[in-house]
C-alpha cells in the first residue's frame, strides 16, 4: 500500500467519499491509503494486495480454487473459507480472531468486503480507489446494502496465498 | 405481370437496403467477430484492396490465444485489411463521442465498485459492448492510460482472451497482455 501523502486532508475527496456513502459521514472514517488499481476490496479483505480478487469467470480476475465461480455470497463465504474463515455470529472484536464483514446490496449481489482491525474498526478498499478506515455501519445503505455475514479465523490459522 | 413482379422486387430490394443502412449501427454482432466489416467497408482503399486480398467471414477465435495464451500465435485480426486508424475513422466521430461519454457515465457510477458483475452490469457499460468490434481500439486506449477494468467487455467483444491464467487478477499482466493482443492484431 503506497504512503498516504495529504490525501486525507483533501476536504473535496472526504465530501465525495460521504456523498456516495452517506454512512461515513455519520462516524468517524479516515483515508489510509491513494487509489490502487493493483487490488480490490475482495483480495484486501483477504490480505492481499497484489491482485484483484473476483469470482464473477468474466471478469477474469484472481479466485481461489475450489471456491464456486458465482457472484454469491456461497462463493465468497467458500473462498475466504479456503483461508480458513468460518461463518461467526457477530462484528464484535474478539482477541486472537481476525474478521471480515461481507456486505450484500439491494440487488442480491455480493458489494464490499471488509476487514476489520485490531482496534476493532475496520478496513476497506473502495474499489480500485482510496483504502478507509470506517465503522462498519459506514458503508451500509443504498449502494452497498448491508453486512449480510461475518466470518472470522484465528490469528494462529491464517494460510498462506498462493502466489 | 412480369413488370408488377419486377417493380414489387426493385420496391423491396431498395427498401431492405435502406433499412439496413438505417439500423447497421444498431445490429448487434454476427457470431464470432467478424469485426462489422460492413461498418469499416466503406472506404475506397478497403475496396480496392477487397479484391486482392481474401476476405475473411469472421474473427478466427480458434487462432486466439486461450486463457493460458502467452507465447499463442497472434490472433487475426478483424481489421488485419485496414490500418486501425482508418477502421476507427470509417466508424465514424460520433462512436468516440459515445465512447467518451458512456465510459465517463460508467466510471462515474462505479468508481468504488469491486464486483465485476455490477461494474460490467452497469447499462453505460452494456451499452458500450454492444457497439461491437469498431470500439475495440477505443477500450484498449482507454485501458492503457487508465487501467480500468475493461476486461469483460473485451472479451465479451472480440471472444478473445490473450490473459495467461497465472496472470488473473494482476491489473498490469492483464493490461500488458490485452495491449499486446491489441498489437498483434493490429488493432493498436
Amino acid at each position: 500500500v503506497a504512503p498516504l501523502g495529504d490525501a486525507n486532508e483533501d476536504p473535496v475527496r472526504r465530501a465525495r467519499l460521504i456523498a456516495s456513502f452517506p454512512g461515513l459521514g455519520r462516524g468517524h472514517f479516515r483515508i489510509t491509503s491513494p487509489a490502487d488499481h493493483s487490488y480490490n476490496c475482495f483480495a484486501f479483505a483477504a490480505g492481499e494486495t497484489g491482485r484483484c480478487w473476483d469470482p464473477q469467470p468474466l471478469g477474469n480476475l484472481y479466485w481461489p480454487a475450489g471456491a464456486p465461480q458465482q457472484p454469491t455470497l456461497a462463493a465468497f463465504v467458500t473462498a475466504y473459507g479456503t483461508l480458513g474463515f468460518l461463518l461467526v455470529r457477530g462484528p464484535e472484536l474478539e482477541a486472537g480472531f481476525e474478521k471480515v464483514a461481507i456486505y450484500v446490496a439491494p440487488d442480491g449481489l455480493v458489494a464490499h468486503a471488509a476487514r476489520q482491525l485490531p482496534s476493532g474498526l475496520w478496513a476497506s478498499k473502495l474499489g480500485t480507489k482510496e483504502d478507509i478506515e470506517h465503522e462498519l455501519a459506514g458503508l451500509e445503505g443504498d449502494r452497498w446494502g448491508v453486512v449480510a455475514v461475518v466470518l472470522a479465523r484465528s490469528h494462529t490459522e491464517q494460510v498462506e496465498l498462493p502466489l | 405481370v412480369y413488370r408488377i413482379v419486377d417493380y414489387l422486387g426493385l420496391i423491396s430490394r431498395s427498401l431492405r437496403a435502406l433499412l439496413r443502412a438505417i439500423l447497421r449501427p444498431f445490429a448487434p454482432l454476427p457470431e464470432g467477430y467478424p469485426g462489422r466489416p460492413e461498418q469499416i467497408r466503406s472506404t475506397k482503399r478497403e475496396t480496392a484492396r477487397k479484391k486482392s486480398v481474401p476476405r475473411r467471414d469472421g474473427f478466427d477465435v480458434a487462432a486466439t490465444p486461450a486463457v493460458a495464451g502467452h507465447g499463442a500465435a497472434p490472433a487475426a485480426s478483424p481489421f488485419h485489411h485496414l490500418p486501425a486508424d482508418v477502421a476507427l475513422s470509417a466508424a465514424g466521430p460520433s462512436l468516440e463521442l459515445q465512447f467518451t461519454r458512456l465510459a465517463a457515465e460508467w466510471k462515474a457510477d462505479t468508481e468504488f465498485e469491486s464486483s465485476t458483475t455490477r461494474i460490467a452490469m452497469h447499462p453505460a457499460y452494456q451499452r458500450i459492448i454492444g457497439m461491437g468490434a469498431p470500439v475495440v481500439p477505443l477500450i484498449l486506449k482507454d485501458l492503457e492510460r487508465t487501467n480500468d477494468p475493461w476486461f469483460w467487455a473485451l472479451h465479451a467483444i472480440t471472444g478473445a482472451n490473450p490473459v495467461a491464467a497465472e496472470d488473473r487478477g494482476t491489473i498490469n499482466r492483464m493490461v500488458s497482455a490485452w495491449l499486446l493482443w491489441g498489437t498483434r492484431t493490429k488493432i493498436l
